[in-house]
């Protein structure tokens, strides 16, 4: 019924996933809605509660966040466009110079204090303007200098207009200092907070000395770029730094400076290029940075790589920038796996110690994900490791330490992952990762499935019955348990195999049967009643070998349904008490009596045989173990025609059933005592007795003296 | 039907052909699962407030992992609360370490009128009393079949266990909550 409750219910969540209304839901299965329908009531009312989730608010701050980072994130992303796509309109080999002006702002509400032509004191800006380029774009030129003499910003909105700022005296940049990430600040200062949406900056002159020592005029068009790409200055104390991107394209005989949008605007990344200080960049290597990556780190002064700088990875010397053509100020490593890559470059020049740094924060937490299996005791699982970078890189984490609570330490492999393994029977599963200095842990409670879980004990082999073979299989969710301490009540304690199994043992002759297993925290039990089967059964006593005779030696067999029953103890009146041997049996020699009574008890089983020996079957047939000579006594008057006794015995027991003959004449045989008793021939001139048992014989010669 | 355009080539919603999603797109996704991925972290750690901020951060890293996606586009609904459920399992992780989330952070701070303010703290509240007597699992399945339209089978895919074991675990939760929900 549950289960069919549990589909039924789940093709409702689908079809009112679907839109479909409760009602709707019912309608379909009418014999089912008394029942479905508090349910589906429940399934409704939670997901009207839910939809009060989330509020306007955290929408609004949540759609600002996510467009602040879709600005944010077009750099890159149009950053990997162009190097992997022609520049359109301009032949590729061409595209090789890109350079970029800051802009730094500071919004200060209503207050205007700009002050047009005079470059401000920036200790409270709100905006600032900065200039860089990429490494192989001006790679052509030993110099370039352009003389930026105005900026401007297009402010929008009703109170909007041209921000113009004169830069007097100009401001003199050599693009070739500002490779990669590096930027020069060419204006800081206030502007009214609201959204700007174009920039452009006036050159007046750009003058540049190629490698080969020839010097050339690069165009400017129109003697200004402009750039539209919007920015918002926010009043208050937060400073827009608004990166000018330009591009220098070498077309025939000329180089012309173009403005390269897509890597200019307020959310781009930079390295400011300062007056005295070191300037590090890492040589692009087409994807993020991510610990364990090979690379190159650049160090320039004044835009001049630097060779011979000492460099420090994550507080570790990693040696020197190298001096050799191509890589020069250049050194490689492999990033830790720390939570940051702090590198810092120091030289001592003639201008004194000079030092630079770089800086990426990667996060320093590993992440740890079960990736195959179910997450329960018992259960096969694998388990991944990867590290995410604050960039949004997800690596797979090699050669991370992985700690199983009692399962024990792995190393990931090269997709992060660790041999599969079982899940402990506890409580919880603990894992924790660790390369070198990142670590990550992860925990899942499995407190509430033991509460209600239980291992599952079951007969897989034979029947259940007293001195049966079975075979158990302890189990949990349905996956066998290795391990478990499996104990059977009056037959001892087994440890199960691989399988989940115990080593088959004999059912116990009682009237239950019982068996308890435990694996650390988990417990299950089997209980099977067998005293219906005790009421009406008992042990079978059968004689199978040998004559039910006093003095024969017989062999009886005791068995329960068919089973020969082992240590059962067996009870012969007048004999003694036996245990049967492993195929049920014993052996003893039927007393002298006039009935054989035997008991069995195994257990709780009993059996009982009672067998009446008829006086004329009474017969000594003596067993070989008996062969040997009878002993003759006789008494009374031991003379021709006298009358005699007779008492023969063996082992100092009278031997009742042997034949007499006396003087070659068969008499009679031996009463239950042993005697007999005859009348000796009154011509006898001796007494000649012969007594046979079996194998037994006895002789007895008389002569009487005087007899002629 | 979502459109996509991947190097010119303009597919629709149902094309058996992988893309790459663009940020373009991230804003849609935006638009039509934020409200859904917020209340199937709210079932899962039953504070709304961490929901409201954890459900941004879902599409800030569905931005961030755009590079390592490549899938059908029927896809990505599965694969932003896949991002979901790892935020979540992060959260849990710290907060456990912390203290019990408290239903005093229930917050509806944006409706209108006291007494609407009132109903709707009421239920909500009574939602999130209800969830605390779930298991994780349960949550788990709860929040995804109930907000994330995937199906048992899906589900069950997600959380690596068999449709038959999640119709189960979702027919005890809802008994449960049924049982929490109107005592």
């Amino acid at each position: 019924m549950n289960k069919d409750l549990g589909a039924l219910l789940d093709k409702c969540i689908d079809r009112m996933n679907e839109g479909d209304s409760l009602e709707e839901c019912l309608a379909s299965y009418p014999e089912q809605a008394e029942v479905l329908e508090p349910l589906l009531r429940t399934i409704w009312d939670v997901r009207d509660s839910s939809s009060l989730i989330p509020k306007a608010s955290a929408k609004s701050v949540v759609r600002r966040r996510l467009d602040a980072a879709l600005v944010n994130s077009d750099r890159r992303f149009q950053e990997r466009q162009r190097r992997t796509m022609p520049l359109f309109g301009w032949p590729r080999v061409l595209a090789t110079v890109a350079v970029v002006f800051v802009l730094a702002l500071i919004g200060f509400g209503v207050h205007w204090m700009l002050t047009p032509g005079v470059a401000p004191v920036v200790a409270q800006a709100n905006f600032r303007l900065l200039l860089s380029d990429q490494e192989n774009a001006i790679g052509d030129f030993e110099k370039l200098e352009v003389i930026i003499t105005r900026i401007g910003m297009l402010r929008g909105g009703d109170e909007g207009g041209w921000q113009e700022i004169t830069l007097d005296p100009g401001v003199l940049l050599d693009l070739t200092r500002l490779e990669g990430l590096n930027a020069q600040e060419i204006w800081g200062g206030n502007i009214p907070g609201g959204q700007y949406i174009q920039v452009f900056i006036y050159i007046e002159d750009a003058i540049g000395t190629l490698k080969s020592g020839e010097t050339v005029n690069v165009i400017v068009p129109s003697g200004n770029l402009q750039i539209s790409k919007p920015f918002v200055v926010n009043a208050g104390d937060s400073v827009v730094n608004f990166v000018y991107d330009i591009t220098v394209v070498a077309a025939g005989n000329q180089y012309i400076l173009l403005p390269q949008i897509d890597q200019s605007g307020a959310e781009q990344e930079f390295h400011e290029v300062g007056e005295g200080k070191l300037t590090l960049w890492i040589v692009d290597t087409g994807t993020p940075v991510t610990p364990g990556d090979n690379i190159t780190v650049g160090v320039t002064f004044q835009g001049n790589p630097l060779p011979g700088a000492k460099v420090r990875v994550n507080g570790v010397d990693v040696g020197n920038t190298s001096g050799e053509a191509g890589q020069e100020g250049r050194i490689s490593f492999i990033v830790p796996y720390d939570e940051k890559l702090k590198v810092k470059a120091k030289i001592t020049t003639a201008l004194g110690e000079l030092e630079g740094d770089l800086k990426i924060e990667f996060g320093d937490e590993l992440t740890i994900e079960v990736v195959e299996g179910v997450v329960a005791p018992g259960q096969s699982i694998e388990v991944q490791v990867t590290f995410s970078t604050l960039q949004g890189i997800t690596i797979p984490m090699q050669g991370a330490q992985v700690e199983v609570k009692d399962a024990g330490i792995f190393t990931t492999d090269g997709d992060g992952r660790i041999p599969s393994f079982i899940v402990p029977y506890d409580d919880e599963l603990k894992i924790k990762a660790v390369k070198d200095e990142l670590k990550g842990e992860l925990e899942i409670d499995l407190e509430k499935e033991f509460e209600e879980a239980e291992l599952t004990v079951q007969v897989v082999e034979g029947e259940v019955t007293p001195g049966e073979s079975i075979t158990i299989l302890v189990s949990f969710k349905e996956n066998p348990v290795e391990g478990a301490l499996v104990k059977v009540k009056e037959v001892g304690v087994f440890i199960t195999d691989e399988n989940g199994r115990t080593l088959p043992f004999t059912v116990p002759y009682d009237d239950e049967l019982e068996i308890k297993a435990v694996k650390d925290e988990l417990k299950g039990k089997l209980e099977i009643d067998l005293e219906k089967e005790f009421e009406e059964a008992e042990l079978i006593i059968q004689v199978i070998e040998g004559k039910v005779t006093p003095g024969e030696r017989i062999t009886i067999l005791i068995s329960f349904l068919e089973n020969p029953v082992l240590d059962a103890l067996v009870t012969v009146e007048d004999v003694g008490v036996f245990i049967t041997d492993d195929d049920g049996r014993i052996s003893f020699t039927v007393p002298y009596d006039d009935e054989l009574e035997i008991e069995v008890k195994k257990g709780k089983l009993k059996g009982e045989l009672e067998i009446e020996l008829q006086e004329g079957e009474v017969k000594i047939e003596p067993q070989e173990e008996l062969e040997g000579e009878l002993n003759l006594d006789i008494e009374g008057d031991i003379a021709p025609g006298g009358t005699v006794t007779l008492l023969v015995t063996f082992a100092d027991e009278p031997v009742a059933g042997a034949e007499v003959e006396v003087n070659d004449e068969e008499i009679g045989s031996t009463e239950q005592d042993g005697t007999i008793t005859f009348t000796i021939p009154g011509d006898a001139d001796e007494l000649e007795i012969e007594v046979k048992k079996e194998k037994l014989k006895g002789e007895l010669d008389i002569e009487f003296q005087g007899a002629s | 039907m979502l459109e996509v355009k991947v190097g010119g080539t303009r597919l629709s919603k149902d094309s058996t052909a992988k893309i790459k999603p663009t940020k373009a797109m991230i804003g849609s996704l935006y638009e039509e699962y934020y409200d859904r991925i917020v209340r199937y972290i709210f079932v899962r750690i039953n504070d709304q407030n961490e929901a409201e901020n954890l459900g941004g951060d879902v599409f800030l890293k569905a931005l961030q992992s755009l590079d390592s996606y490549w899938g059908h586009s029927e896809q990505m609904r599965a694969w932003l609360f896949k991002i979901a459920h790892n935020l979540v399992v992060d959260y849990l992780r710290r907060i456990s370490k912390r203290k019990a989330v408290s239903l005093n952070h229930v917050e509806i701070r944006d409706r209108v009128g006291i007494e609407e303010a009132v109903e709707v703290k009421m239920k909500v509240e009574r939602l999130s009393k209800a969830l605390k007597q779930l298991t994780p699992a349960q949550r788990e399945v709860i929040g995804l079949r109930f907000f994330s339209g995937l199906s048992s089978a899906e589900v069950g895919k997600t959380l690596g266990k068999n449709s038959g074991a999640i119709r189960e675990m979702q027919r005890a939760a809802v008994e449960t909550l049924r049982n929490q929900m109107y005592v």
